[in-house]
């Protein structure tokens, strides 16, 4: 409902924009200290993977030396057990998949109902979590879909046919990656919503696009105009080589996503009260999720 | 029916207690127009003991009673504005004599324009309660051409905006849903044109404005913070008239006269914004303005005839759109905001006895929004609602000067539609989201009130008010497990109860007369709010919508005491107060933090979390309303909190709209009697409480920002200085033509609307670069605004 609210300032701003005016100012925040931000996963027959950062006051100019020195935590020691009493300690190496290209990473492959529990030791403090991998399930379809009216006949969207458990309540997750050269295309992206509960379709067989995921402008090199016209669109062109990757969350991990993922992805609206995050790490100061991901991967090539 | 007897044993008690008197009574209307006047003082001094004056005050249909022992008296009527009349007159036997007052400023140039401002501010037992003249409105500088309203009230201490772009009203730290607007007694759900900069009320069709803050009586309920109450114009019954404005941004027309002379007369009124017809032209055809669409326009008509000297009828009716979109000339986009307020109303005077006055209205009051996003095959379409429908019969009894009983029984029939949606993604694709569906109410009202002059010292108007509310089918109330998930649901039939409240609301203010043109007055009310509008985003929109209470949605509740010291200096020319208030509201909603997707499927009050709020608060107020320059400065400190478990951890936090300090300054300059007239306004009030971000953390290659306690950030203060010269061209028997110019914020000022922040950022591991920086921008909606307007009037 919200979101409604929103959309309406948008076309506010648009009806005001001749004489609404924009200043830059000081903001002076109260003090902030920062948490210790985990981003852990564990997938479906992948290895469990946590990155591990500290978060940073709102106005800090950041540079690669500040990242090194107060944002990455590379001395902890990060520790996974699953439900059958398999324990690892998960080692800081190289990563690609991490945006600081380094992340914990263990050898032991997650399973389908399976219960994974995290333990985070680190400058003197222990932080603890819980998620578990649940069952997979397998899309009635998928394929690119030409939409009517599609402005350009090439442009395609990906549309999933779906069949929804009625008797049970649950929490999707869909990643998107499109084949690239360059190192931010081959990263997974989450589609919009983050994730979404069946609330709106339990038991139902349905329909929906999957549109071309962009990558957050945030972690993104500096671009020209055209090049950002180029990159950022929600459809697929002939020749790209596209990964969708689905599957069920629990509820904690939803409630993450609902919470901070959601916003994050969307952008502020200054006109909301923000939504405080709902994360399933306990300690103290500490924010983030610990997802386990019953996830499958689907491979479409759009051919030239 | 217990009550009903009651009631009756009590008025005969009083009437045999006051048998013996004789009764003067009739109505009160202005010369010239023959329109009936609000508030005029009709004062009965007994000759033979002129230190002891008997009086009154006309009501909404211009109707007065003052009952007295048999003897000579010197009667006075007046009102500001118009000529006194002062008589002598033998009272024997009860009598009935209507009164014309004729206004002051079309006698001669040479008449000072006073009228007989009297003490009453003083010797009133109204406690927090304004009776605004539209001249007074009309004095004001204009934004836009446009004098407002409600902008008007805002400059009053207690009252405040918000901000500018938002539609809401905030009295004494209350929420934007608690203020009741009443225009012909139709309540007007959302008062606003153009997001808050204009209100619904043509100050060409409004006759006058009377305004609550606090203490209440007992004839109106339903709201905890303000009641605005607002009386169309009923059209003049003598003469034919046409004014009206052209501006820049809109021009509006009004037309009135006597179908029949004395027995029924006519008003019409129009306005429309015109600004987006104007400047289409000019728009290059590719440029994204093409194809813009805002305007709004509003209409009031009122007819009313005299069918004899004890029946009256009036109905009246107002209807007003806005609608701000966008088209695309192939079609394939269209984004649209439409919203609209509709009222019709319907009313019955009867003089009873000179003793007895009864009152019967029927209303009807609809408010509808809209909002459509089509793109391509996309279309999200989202409709809110509601239709009231009232009847109000009021008996007013007034056994002797010192009473003024009134009794009355109100019933409103609710039905809310808070939304309802139309989505479309193409063909093959059946996306639906769940329409809520409409909510029906009934809302009952049985009060009783007496202003009572006890002694000379004391007045007191106490009352007591029953209030009946009942939420019933159909209705399908949803139940939920621990995560909000649908488990079950009970479905209720057609006008089976699914709950109901039972209020008592008892109001009392008294006023100590401590010298002539001193008073202390003091205020008690509990109030009860059976409606909510729980507002989406920080600031109040069109798009919040309406619900009733509820079984988890329980009556708003307020309880407030106001005390206050009134003085005025100079035989009246000037006067003051100080207010002082504590208010102490209960079952206050707010929607739930971190709202999922399923919340679209649950009954809406189900999406609310619930808790409670003070404000404290002292205000003074100071103004010169006689001679060349006129004018008030009113200075305001509260402090307003809200309170609710599920919120910022249980901690109280500030309001969004608390006031730590509100300043307003009004002056009017006289340069050229009936000439040429300066006015000037300057507001000031300390910057909305807002959260910010204290810190970000990269997730998921996306920014997350960690925020601050609620409320914790002050935006920058707001001021504005509006200047506005009138120059009345001609004044002539058949023709009156005047030019306004203003300026709407001189000095420019950018007020904050919001805070936005904006992160640059150059990421590129390979290339070893990783640089975030984020700086705040400030949006500012209105600069310096100049504006004129010429108007004119054929009589």
């Amino acid at each position: 409902m919200k979101r409604i609210a929103y959309l309406f300032f948008i076309a506010l701003l648009l009806i005001l924009q001749f004489n609404a005016c924009q200043t830059e100012i000081e903001v002076d925040l109260p003090d902030y200290q920062p948490k210790l931000v985990v981003e852990g996963y564990i997938e479906l027959g992948q290895p469990a993977r946590v990155m591990l950062t500290r978060s940073v006051p709102f106005f800090q100019q950041i540079d690669l030396n500040y990242i090194l020195n107060n944002v990455l935590v590379m001395d902890a020691v990060v520790t996974v057990t699953s439900s059958d009493g398999e324990t690892e300690r998960l080692s800081f190496v190289p990563n690609s998949e991490s945006p600081y290209m380094f992340a914990y990473v263990g050898n032991m492959r997650g399973k389908e109902n399976t219960r994974y529990d995290l333990k985070i030791e680190w400058g003197g403090q222990t932080y603890t979590a819980t998620t578990s991998i649940l069952h997979s399930f397998d899309l009635d379809s998928i394929g690119f879909y030409k939409m009517p009216e599609m402005m350009r006949d090439t442009m395609r969207t990906i549309r999933v046919l779906m069949s929804d458990n009625p008797s049970e309540m649950n929490f999707y997750q869909y990643y998107v990656k499109v084949h690239g050269k360059k190192v931010h295309d081959n990263v997974w992206i989450t589609t919009i919503p983050v994730a979404f509960d069946d609330a709106t379709f339990n038991g139902l067989t349905f329909n929906f696009e999957v549109l071309r995921a962009n990558p957050s402008s945030f972690l993104m090199p500096q671009m020209s105009e055209e090049e950002e016209r180029e990159y950022f669109r929600m459809t697929y062109r002939p020749g790209d080589t596209v990964y969708v990757k689905y599957g069920l969350i629990d509820y904690d991990s939803y409630q993450f996503w609902n919470t901070g993922g959601n916003d994050a992805a969307m952008g502020q609206n200054p006109f909301t009260n923000p939504t405080p995050v709902i994360s399933n790490i306990r300690g103290e100061n500490v924010t983030g999720v610990w997802c386990g991901y019953a996830a499958k991967t689907e491979v479409l090539i759009y051919e030239q | 029916m217990k009550r009903l007897c009651c009631l009756a044993i009590l008025i005969a008690a009083v009437h045999f207690v006051f048998a013996q008197k004789v009764t003067l009574s009739g109505t009160v209307t202005d010369a010239y127009s023959g329109e009936q006047i609000t508030g005029a003082y009709v004062i009965l001094t007994d000759t033979a003991n002129p230190s002891n004056p008997q009086g009154c005050v006309s009501n909404k249909a211009g109707f007065y009673s003052i009952s007295v022992y048999p003897g000579t008296y010197q009667l006075k009527v007046s009102f500001m504005g118009y000529k006194e009349i002062s008589e002598s007159l033998l009272l024997e036997n009860k009598k009935t004599m209507n009164i014309a007052l004729e206004p002051a400023a079309i006698l001669t140039d040479e008449v000072v324009v006073t009228g007989q401002q009297d003490d009453h501010n003083v010797s009133s037992v109204d406690v927090g309660k304004m009776d605004i003249q539209v001249q007074t409105i009309k004095k004001m500088p204009a934004f836009l051409g446009e004098t407002d309203v409600i902008k008007t009230v805002q400059l009053m201490p207690g009252f405040s905006s918000g901000s500018e772009g938002n539609s809401g009203l905030y009295v004494r730290g209350g929420g934007a849903d608690q203020n009741l607007v009443l225009l012909d007694e139709a309540t007007i759900y959302n008062a606003s044109h153009l997001f808050g900069f204009f209100s619904v009320f043509n100050t060409d069709a409004i006759r006058n404005v009377e305004v609550y803050k606090s203490g209440m009586p007992a004839y109106y309920g339903g709201r905890l913070s303000s009641i605005i109450d607002v009386s169309q114009k009923e059209g003049n019954m003598k003469r034919y008239e046409f004014d009206g404005s052209i501006g820049l941004l809109f021009s509006k027309f009004t037309l009135q006269g006597p179908i029949k002379k004395d027995v029924c007369s006519f008003i019409i009124s129009g306005r429309r914004t015109y600004v987006d017809l104007l400047i289409q032209p000019f728009i290059p055809k590719k440029h994204q303005l093409k194809g813009v669409k805002f305007y709004f326009y509003d209409l009031n008509a009122k007819f009313n005839v005299v069918i004899n000297d004890k029946h009256r009828l009036y109905f009246g009716g107002y209807y007003g759109r806005d609608r701000y979109g966008y088209k695309s000339k192939s079609g394939s986009t269209n984004i649209n905001f439409l919203w609209a307020n509709a009222m019709a109303s319907a009313r019955w005077n009867y003089i009873i006895s000179p003793q007895l006055f009864l009152n019967t209205f029927f209303t009807f009051s609809h408010y509808d929004f809209s909002t459509l996003m089509g793109m391509d095959v996309y279309k999200f379409e989202l409709k809110s609602g509601l239709e009231e429908y009232a009847l109000k019969s009021e008996l007013t009894y007034l056994p002797s000067p010192a009473h003024n009983l009134r009794f009355g029984i109100h019933y409103i029939y609710h039905v809310m539609r808070p939304n309802e949606y139309d989505v479309e993604a193409g063909e093959n694709t059946n996306l639906s989201l769940p329409t809520t569906a409409p909510l029906y109410a009934h809302e009952l009202g049985i009060y009783v009130s007496d202003e009572w002059d006890v002694t000379k010292w004391l007045k007191v108007n106490m009352g007591l008010r029953y209030s009946h509310f009942e939420h019933v089918g159909e209705f399908t109330r949803y139940l939920l497990d621990e995560r909000d998930m649908i488990v079950d649901s009970v479905v209720y039939r057609k006008g089976q109860r699914v709950s109901q409240y039972n209020r008592l609301e008892p109001r009392l203010n008294m006023r100590f007369q401590l010298a002539k043109y001193t008073s202390i007055k003091l205020s008690a009310t509990l109030n009860y709010q059976y409606l909510h509008q729980i507002p989406m985003s920080t600031i109040s929109l069109p798009v919040d919508v309406w619900m009733p209470s509820t079984d988890l949605l329980k009556p708003q509740t307020c309880v407030q005491v106001s005390l206050g010291v009134y003085q005025n200096f100079y035989k009246n020319m000037f006067e003051a107060y100080v207010d002082g208030y504590y208010k102490k509201m209960y079952n206050l909603a707010e929607y739930k933090d971190g709202l999922a997707f399923n919340s679209l499927m649950v009954n809406p009050d189900q999406m609310y979390t619930f808790g409670e709020g003070y404000s404290t608060g002292v205000e003074f107020f100071f103004r010169k309303s006689k001679g060349r320059i006129t004018g008030f400065i009113g200075y305001t400190l509260s402090y307003t909190k809200r309170s609710f478990s599920e919120l910022n951890n249980g901690e109280p936090f500030y309001a969004k709209y608390d006031r730590r300090h509100d300043v307003s300054i009004s002056l009017s300059y006289e340069i050229l009697r009936n000439k040429l007239t300066v006015s000037a306004v300057w507001v000031y009030a300390t910057g909305n409480a807002m959260t910010v971000p204290l810190g970000f953390y990269i997730f998921n290659g996306s920014m997350v920002q960690e925020y601050s306690k609620r409320n914790e950030y002050r935006m920058a203060p707001y001021h504005r200085l509006d200047i506005s010269v009138d120059w009345f061209i001609a004044k002539r028997k058949h023709f009156e033509t005047s030019l306004n110019f203003s300026i709407y914020n001189l000095y420019n000022r950018k007020n904050p609307f919001f805070i936005f922040y904006e992160t640059k950022t150059n990421v590129d591991v390979s290339q070893g670069a990783f640089e975030i920086e984020t700086k705040a921008y400030q949006m500012s909606l209105v600069p310096i605004m100049p504006s004129i307007t010429w108007n004119f009037k054929i009589k």
